[in-house]
């Protein structure tokens, strides 16, 4: 049995079962007694609303015709609440919006407009003459759908932090190249410098060498590519618009709501990470360092662990790194799993999502201002504090960006 | 820091005679304690328990107070004239903790290390004592270390007069510590097993060898180290060491089970095991 404060969370309704569930007085729908009267209601050539319902509150009685949306999105929200207008206007009903989740800024929103509305959850706001009704704070018992959930997540979230980065770009090509060119920029610099990937680093001094180089560098710019084809590109921007963190005018795209963007990478990161040790070693910090630039491992110092470099947090007791290969890392920089003082972390990570933006310091690799404000947010009153000064200079970067 | 015990510390360490006092102890535990939370270092278990509260000041008389007479009288001198009376002659004094209750004691309670042979200082009975000195200190063999590499606290506040005190107070190193609370906590045991009459509280020193071992920082680990190190084939560290395995050895020891019982929710088994075995270096 479910108890009161872990409400079901299930898929959004059809129209059909909201008609349905009106017709009996559904459950999120029970606190305002809706009846429904109509369903999928004509008026002349315009297209059909999708019912009408009335309302009874304490001897009052009021008409609604009432647009439903099974997505709870601001852009959902937004172009519901036109289309009960219009129904509104022509009917002479008043306008009624019914989405899975209304939250309280939702229902300011809609307070704002003058446009009713009600979700399946049990919030709402009721504007009728001698009726002004509110009811909020009821959990979502809804699911937001995955394409939504996943613009926040694992490698497409790297596509929503390129705007915490760079406020606008002119095209989806555009947005595609920044991020690509942001993905490894360790792995990149490495190439450059040694000319491809390999272990350990050394000069290719055969053709054979320099032939399993090329070979090894184009198959990690495949990988790349493949982690953001353009496809995705295009889903995650499209999520962003309909959420209405970003504005798009013709092929470009702009930050509009960069706190909701924050906010929504921040309830997304995963709770735990992955496999870690720690423990001590007795090399030194620049010995880690140039131990790691000179292997094949992909390796990035951790947001927190990147924290004094961007001068936000005093120095570090333990280096604090993500690795692609835990085995490897630990034969390589000698670690010893202690609980005892440990001088070392590492988090094995072999996604792109932490290898990001990368910024690039001799041999030491430092996790990109984004990538540290999403630890910092989640950690203790120090580092929150200090994530809310990186929040502002980030906010200053991307403005200075765009002049 | 907040405690009724405070201004009677301020009075004994403000004045100079006390020079030659070692605070160990449970009240010399909470200013250790208080120390790690205003200083921010980093300690080996970040989430300590906070410390029992205590009534008793226990002070080790540093051995230089019976070779020098003329030092020794003046800490004597210092508690008569701070109004303490002899609860056991000349090692146990106490006096009211206010004027308000009377009947609430604060006791000062003198202890010392056991004199080597080139110390020229007398045992008899359980006291080291010098004759017509009028300050005696219970012999504590697991004290051996005591004296060695003190570690020097600010103590600040009100003394009992109302006047303020800005001073400072030595406690013991950590491996001293750990030596003299691991040998309080294998006396519990040995009450728990029936060898020995029981004694109310005797659990809190259990408790107190985990605080202590919480607290450390990575320098006082290193040097718990090489002390243990220095003091390999001394008998008492010998004993201590085989008192910690009985104690601490598993993860259904006695002990083990004790400090997670009174440590609830934040009791750090692994780490607690892994680092005293470094500091009283048991291999």
């Amino acid at each position: 049995m479910r108890s009161a404060e872990s409400p079901t969370i299930e898929p959004p309704w059809t129209e059909a079962r909201l008609a349905e569930e009106l017709r009996e007085g559904g459950a999120g729908l029970r606190w305002i007694g809706l009846r429904l009267l109509d369903s999928d209601v004509a008026h002349g050539d315009a297209p059909r609303a999708d019912g009408v319902v009335e309302v009874d509150w304490l001897g009052r009685s009021a008409r609604f015709v009432y647009e439903y949306r099974a997505s709870s999105t601001p852009k959902a929200l937004e172009t519901a609440a036109l289309q009960a207008e219009s129904y509104a206007r022509r009917t002479g009903l008043l306008p009624l919006v019914i989405v899975p989740y209304l939250s309280e800024s939702a229902l300011r929103t809609l307070e704002a407009d003058r446009v009713s509305g009600v979700d399946l959850s049990g919030n709402g706001i009721i504007l009728a003459p001698g009726m002004s009704l509110w009811r909020s704070g009821q959990p979502n018992r809804f699911r937001e759908p995955a394409a939504i959930r996943n613009v926040f997540r694992g490698d497409s979230s790297i596509i929503a932090r390129c705007f915490l980065l760079r406020r606008e770009f002119q095209s989806l090509t555009e947005l595609r190249q920044f991020a690509l060119d942001r993905l490894h920029p360790g792995r990149s610099a490495r190439s450059v410098d040694a000319g491809a990937v390999g272990t350990p680093r050394a000069e290719p001094t055969a053709a054979l060498d320099e032939a399993a180089y090329a070979l090894a560098r184009r198959v990690t710019v495949a990988f790349d590519r493949a982690a953001l084809t353009k496809g995705t590109v295009s889903k995650v921007v499209k999520a962003l618009a309909e959420e209405r963190i970003i504005a798009r005018e013709g092929k470009a795209s702009r930050l509009v709501a960069p706190g909701e963007l924050m906010d929504r990478l921040r309830a997304n990161m995963p709770a735990t990470r992955r496999a870690g040790i720690r423990g001590r070693t007795n090399l030194a910090t620049s010995e880690v360092w140039n131990r790691l630039g000179h292997s094949d491992l992909e390796y990035v110092a951790t947001g927190e662990g990147s924290a004094a470099h961007y001068g936000l947090l005093s120095g570090p007791d333990c280096t604090s790194l993500y690795v692609d290969d835990l085995e490897d890392a630990c034969k390589l920089l000698k670690v010893r799993p202690t609980g005892v003082f440990p001088n070392i972390e590492l988090f094995e990570e072999d996604g792109h999502t932490v290898y990001f933006d990368t910024r690039i310091d001799g041999d030491a690799r430092w996790a990109s201002p984004v990538q540290v404000w999403l630890e910092l947010s989640v950690a203790g009153p120090r580092e929150r504090e200090a994530a809310e000064m990186l929040a502002t200079e980030l906010a200053k970067e991307r403005a200075e960006a765009q002049m | 820091m907040i405690d009724p015990l405070l201004p009677h510390l301020l009075d004994i360490v403000s004045d100079p005679a006390s020079e030659g006092l070692i605070l160990a102890g449970g009240f010399g535990i909470r200013l250790k304690m208080e120390r790690v939370r205003t200083s921010g270092l980093r300690t080996l278990i970040t989430d300590v328990p906070p410390a029992r509260a205590t009534r008793d000041l226990d002070f080790f008389l540093s051995l230089s107070l019976f070779a020098h007479k003329e030092r020794g009288a003046a800490v004597r001198d210092l508690l008569n004239r701070l109004g303490y009376s002899e609860y056991t002659p000349n090692y146990q004094f106490e006096k009211p903790l206010d004027s308000e209750n009377p009947e609430r004691k604060v006791r000062v309670d003198l202890l010392a290390r056991p004199p080597g042979p080139g110390d020229g200082i007398r045992v008899k009975g359980p006291r080291v004592k010098r004759s017509g000195l009028g300050l005696h200190g219970r012999v504590t063999p697991e004290a051996f270390a005591v004296e060695n590499n003190p570690t020097r606290l600010d103590a600040h506040g009100a003394r009992s007069d109302g006047g303020r005190a800005e001073a400072s107070v030595f406690v013991p190193h950590p491996y001293a510590w750990l030596n003299m609370k691991v040998k309080a906590a294998h006396d519990w045991l040995e009450m728990e097993r029936g060898k020995i009459p029981r004694k109310p509280n005797s659990e809190r020193h259990v408790f107190d060898v985990y605080v202590l071992t919480a607290m450390l920082t990575e320098a006082e680990l290193d040097e718990a180290a090489e002390y243990a190190g220095r003091y390999a084939d001394h008998a008492q560290a010998a004993d201590v060491r085989r008192c910690a395995i009985a104690l601490f050895g598993s993860n259904s020891a006695s002990g083990t089970l004790e400090a997670a019982r009174q440590c609830p929710g934040r009791f750090e088994g692994a780490v607690f095991d892994e680092a005293i075995r470094r500091a009283l270096g048991i291999c």
